[in-house]
């Protein structure tokens, strides 16, 4: 029916309506997709994400519609990277024990090397060094020496950070009980490295 | 230690059952369907099909199915079935997908695919089928990776898988993949683990699982249970037993339903 009246803009206000009502609606999401698709209406639509991440950045859905709006427009360029991690990064810090902004960090990071955006260990132990224990950031910290260790051909190096991932699976399984199961199987994993 | 803000979660309270009471539960399906006049009976009606696919399941896990009235059911089935093969909910409603696939199940575990048109239903699938492989619920062309799962459901469960493309549903399905290793309704749709069961299903009886990213996918359902032992269908959510099957079927079909503590999550259920 949008497509027979032509009318794209009140669909997208309409979303807009729903989502303030109820700001993970999914259809209301999935609708608002189509309309943007559809009628190319990618401007702004960021600066609508940030609006919701800035009333409640716990919305998963406004996350995954970030990550819609780059791979539709400007793509993960290294740049653009650059800047969702540190835009990712500053929603972490607020709130270490989020599990959506550490989804889109490591979601938006997988297939990459994390040795060329340093800023995510740098992140990472600084959070750690302040006492902030959330099983996201602790995951974060084995992927970030797994990936050390495997870069590194010095045996007794590439040991030592080895250690330093195990430790943190160990501390994993005592602090995120109810997730023992994926701890262990990630702590032998390492040991196989 | 800080943790860091607290988590969106339930509490469960003090009093809570700590046993499965499956004499109740059989007694309420049982009862469930006698009592008519119901204001919950009649406000389901859109979805009966699949509520008597529900409740008969729910009866033959519990070893209860001889309670229900077999011949009654399958009368009742065969009078959704419209001339173009699909199903609607109960009598004169529309056909739609979500029902057939209910009406399939039902007459699968009662042995009585014959009594209905097993042909026509074949055609029915077909014809929603899209050039990029994905599924109409019914005619009116609503796409959704839950019609995905209900075709090849369907079509398996009648042994005629092959008379869909597979190859294209396939990658339609993966083309709902997301940056968290998730699946959604349609292509950017965030991942929901209804959606991901809906996708493993299809996946898995397609015989295409191995395009799954096993590792990363169970690790976002095995991030669906929370402290509280209960399991939720996305990210900062609040927990739904409805959520316990999706998402621990899903990691069955993967491999990875040790990720689940099993003692929380029965506590809470």
């Amino acid at each position: 029916m949008v497509e027979w009246g032509g009318s794209a803009s009140v669909e997208l206000e309409l979303t807009e309506k729903v989502l303030d009502e109820d700001a993970k609606n999914y259809h209301a999401w999935q609708h608002r997709q189509w309309v943007i698709t559809t009628y190319k209406l990618w401007d702004g639509e960021l600066e609508f994400v940030e609006r919701l991440l800035q009333e409640d950045f716990r919305n998963n859905s406004a996350w995954n519609q970030r990550h819609f709006v780059i791979t539709n427009t400007s793509s993960y360029t290294h740049e653009v990277l650059k800047n969702e991690i540190e835009y990712a990064s500053k929603y972490v810090r607020k709130a270490p024990n989020n599990e959506s902004s550490w989804n889109y960090l490591r979601g938006i990071l997988r297939g990459q090397l994390l040795l060329n955006y340093p800023e995510v260990e740098g992140l990472c132990l600084e959070l750690y060094a302040k006492n902030i224990r959330s099983p996201f950031l602790l995951g974060m910290l084995v992927e970030v020496f797994k990936e050390k260790a495997t870069e590194m051909t010095d045996t007794s190096t590439r040991q030592t950070y080895l250690d330093k991932a195990t430790n943190f699976c160990v501390e994993l399984c005592k602090m995120d009980s109810v997730h023992t199961g994926y701890w262990n199987y990630i702590q032998r994993k390492l040991l196989a490295l | 230690l800080k943790m860091g803000t607290p988590v969106k979660d339930v509490e469960l309270p003090k009093n809570a059952p700590s046993s499965l009471l499956l004499q109740k539960h059989s007694d309420y399906i049982e009862a469930f369907e006698k009592n008519k006049d119901d204001y919950e009976y009649c406000m389901t009606e859109f979805l009966r099909v699949s509520g008597v696919y529900w409740g008969l399941t729910a009866m033959d896990l519990m070893g209860q199915l001889h309670r229900m009235n077999k011949e009654e059911v399958l009368h009742f089935v065969e009078g959704c079935q419209h001339p173009c093969g699909g199903f609607g909910p109960t009598h004169q409603q529309d056909p739609h997908l979500l029902y057939t696939l209910s009406a399939i199940q039902i007459l699968t575990l009662y042995d009585s695919l014959d009594v209905i048109d097993a042909e026509q239903v074949v055609k029915y699938i077909v014809s929603l089928q899209q050039e990029d492989g994905s599924f109409y619920g019914d005619h009116w062309g609503e796409v959704d990776t839950r019609f995905s799962f209900c075709s090849l459901a369907c079509l398996a469960l009648m042994g005629r898988l092959n008379a869909i493309n597979v190859d294209k549903a396939v990658k339609f399905v993966l083309s709902c993949m997301n940056f968290d290793g998730g699946f959604g309704s349609v292509p950017g749709s965030e991942s929901h683990a209804g959606q991901v069961y809906c996708c493993v299903g299809a996946l898995a009886i397609a015989g295409a699982l191995y395009h799954v990213d096993a590792d990363q996918l169970g690790w976002w359902l095995a991030e669906r249970q929370l402290p509280s032992g209960g399991l939720n269908g996305r990210p900062e959510k609040l927990p739904d037993v409805c959520y316990s099957w999706w998402v621990l079927s899903s990691l069955k079909m993967i491999g990875r339903i040790h990720w689940i503590d099993k003692v929380a999550a029965s506590t809470c259920s």
